[in-house]
């Protein structure tokens, strides 16, 4: 899932202005059910899980759609007010439908952020298409919300994330050609997200002539000591798909651990603005599907170990995810020049887009020092 | 055997864990025959405050104390504030529904663990925080140890396994050779009884609320140290300790103990040797079995009184 509020809002805040200019006449997308005056408030309603399990997606959303509409709304004068619908992920994705419910009697609201998960969005796609809100996701990736003979969302659905049929092979592809795999350890969290994705590049893995061995975890796995037994030893990437940055890193460590050397590689779901420490010969790849030639290197530093042919070799690095993925780029006619939306990049000041790739270990430390005190 | 070895360590470590929780619930259930589901958000609230101490200290990357002071610290920093939590659920969730019935204090406790959970998100966000204890003298807790055949033995796991059963004899010393311990007992045999021997009933249970808050405190930390903890996570850590200490026989200490490292092995092994995704149906798939045919657990005593 990629956490990409204020992308989406960007968007969001686009279709109003389509809609704005085609008031009354219809869009091609949406239907139009009224005239709109943007003279007036118009609503936007977040439709993500704030609370619950799934609570730190919805959260990051949020921050960056009220980070959006603060800067953007003036910008394109219009008066917004952000709405939040609170799906949290135990109640299932029926919620979505429910929450939906409510923005719909409000004529004032005109998109949806959301539903953030696939789920959610099949729910209530077509509900809010009915009322002519459309809908613009910024996490839903499953391949059938818009392909195939049975589409599960409406045509008013949108979303700025790459869906499973591009990130899957794009990732599977990555791994052979790049990272030369030949044997590969897939990792799934038993929820729609990651199975999805998980299935997707095994599919182009074994159609390369990869080995493949799936493993399987609950979402809720924190200690995945027996997992990394479990992956073999000579494998020589780990695609695990999570959503939470962090168990990236723990099973990062705990692989290290357990003395192996395979890379973690993982999906959007481990774009997050705020760097991680990667550790160990693994180097964690924070990137997303499509942004094919950003790979982030970390810089390696060895640590005196000494006895034994395992000992690892420890990278430190302040690996830095870059936020600007395809979607963003597509907006560029749009948004060229416009320093605004480059802003919270700003609140991190460590981040450094183009690291080099032997960067001096001294280098490395400090600069994952000076990350850890701006957290 | 490599990965029998692996996987015994990496149950024992899990196991060790689990037996500190079910500990707390154990200790509880003895005295009170309350089944107080507060206290894997006590688990939780535990882990958050050795994190905010660690970040106190310097964090992982900058601790400007010795590595092993900084871990006795938040240890104890995350016990005594979970004992002051503890003694607060008890005094505010449970005491005024003693004499209600059985039902009443079980939903106060729910409540009190949804309050907890959801408290500490509005307070500090759902995002998942992490210790970083790689960062601590650059990996030397994961790096450094001994080994058995190829197998390394990190000094983390050793610092966790060793603290959970130091932790679990200094209880089990507690309840056995000490007066406090010997009136937790009678208590638990007969509260009214006791109360008529010249017992303090109040002050007991709060002392069992105490030391099992704790252990939960030291629980979270421990967990922590490895795995990242987030306000959700309460909820199974709680669930897995109510199942050790009922597969252990709920009431019972050394029951407890045994039941947290049995779940520990049953789910490393489960893991590793027939299916990743299968463990926690296996895990829960052992304690109905318990429930079928030791529904006293392995180690408790079958209640008479109520035939």
């Amino acid at each position: 899932m990629k956490r990409r509020g204020g992308v989406v809002l960007a968007l969001a805040t686009i279709v109003v202005a389509a809609l704005a200019s085609t008031a009354g006449a219809g869009s091609s997308a949406v239907t139009a059910t009224q005239a709109i005056n943007c003279k007036s408030t118009v609503k936007l309603a977040l439709i993500t899980p704030l609370t619950g399990g799934g609570g730190f997606i919805g959260q990051e959303q949020l921050s960056w759609s009220k980070y959006a509409v603060k800067t953007l709304a003036k910008k394109y004068g219009l008066k917004v007010q952000l709405l939040q619908g609170d799906t949290p992920v135990e109640k299932g994705p029926g919620e979505a439908l429910v929450v939906a419910q409510k923005f719909i009697s409000d004529p004032k609201v005109l998109v949806a952020i959301g539903p953030a998960t696939s789920g959610g969005v099949a729910s209530a796609s077509g509900a809010l298409t009915a009322a002519g809100i459309a809908q613009i996701s910024p996490s839903a990736t499953r391949t059938s919300l818009t392909k195939g003979s049975n589409k599960e969302a409406t045509n008013a659905f949108f979303r700025v994330v790459p869906g499973d049929y591009i990130q899957g092979p794009t990732d599977a592809n990555y791994m052979v050609d790049k990272l030369n795999a030949k044997k590969v350890a897939i990792v799934d969290f038993q929820e729609p997200y990651s199975v999805g994705l998980a299935d997707a590049a095994e599919v182009v893995l074994k159609k390369r002539n990869v080995s493949v061995t799936r493993l399987s975890t609950s979402v809720n796995t924190t200690d995945f000591s027996s997992l990394v037994t479990r992956v073999p030893s000579d494998a020589e990437v780990v695609f695990f798909p999570t959503q939470q940055p962090n168990d990236a890193q723990t099973f990062g460590q705990q692989l290290l651990e357990q003395g192996k050397r395979a890379k973690v590689f993982g999906g959007d779901g481990l774009e997050q603005p705020r760097p991680v420490q990667a550790v160990g010969l693994v180097r964690v790849q924070l990137r997303s599907g499509h942004q094919r030639h950003r790979v982030e290197q970390g810089a390696d530093r060895r640590v005196e170990e000494g006895q034994s042919e395992r000992d690892a070799r420890l990278v430190r690095a302040a690996v830095v995810p870059r936020r600007r993925g395809r979607a963003e780029r597509d907006q560029e006619g749009v948004r060229r020049g416009q320093g605004e939306d480059r802003e919270p990049e700003a609140r991190h000041p460590e981040r450094q887009e183009d690291q080099p790739q032997d960067v001096d270990p001294r280098w490395a430390r400090s600069a994952s020092r000076r990350s850890r005190t701006t957290r | 055997v490599d990965t029998f070895i692996q996987l015994t360590l990496n149950g024992l470590t899990l196991g060790s864990v689990y037996a500190l929780i079910a500990l707390g619930y154990s200790l509880v259930y003895g005295i009170l025959k309350l089944l107080n589901f507060a206290h894997g958000d006590v688990f939780m609230v535990g882990s958050f405050i050795g994190f905010g101490v660690l970040q106190l200290l310097g964090g992982s990357t900058d601790p400007v104390v010795p590595v092993w002071l900084l871990l006795v610290a938040i240890t104890l920093a995350a016990m005594a504030g979970c004992a002051v939590l503890g003694v607060a659920i008890e005094r505010f969730a449970y005491r005024p529904l003693r004499d209600a019935p059985r039902i009443a204090p079980l939903i106060s406790a729910l409540g009190v663990s949804f309050f907890l959970a959801y408290s500490m998100q509005l307070l500090f966000g759902a995002e998942q925080r992490d210790y970083d204890a790689f960062a601590l003298d650059d990996g030397a807790l994961f790096f450094k140890g001994f080994d058995i055949g190829n197998v390394r033995v990190p000094l983390l796991r050793i610092i966790i396994i060793v603290a959970a059963f130091v932790l679990m004899v200094l209880l089990w010393v507690l309840a056995t050779r000490t007066k406090t311990g010997k009136a937790m007992q009678a208590t638990s045999y007969d509260r009214e009884a006791a109360a008529m021997m010249g017992i303090d009933i109040d002050r007991v249970i709060v002392f069992a609320f105490v030391l099992g808050s704790a252990l939960a405190g030291a629980a979270g930390v421990l967990f922590a140290l490895r795995a990242p903890t987030f306000p959700s996570i309460g909820f199974l850590a709680g669930l897995k300790g109510f199942t050790a200490a009922v597969i252990g026989g709920i009431g019972s200490i050394p029951g407890a103990m045994a039941g947290g490292l049995i779940l520990g092995f049953a789910e490393a092994y489960t893991q590793g040797y027939i299916s990743t995704k299968w463990s926690d149906l296996l895990v829960f798939v052992i304690l109905i079995l318990f429930m079928l045919f030791r529904p006293q657990g392995l180690l408790g005593k079958a209640d008479i009184r109520k035939v």
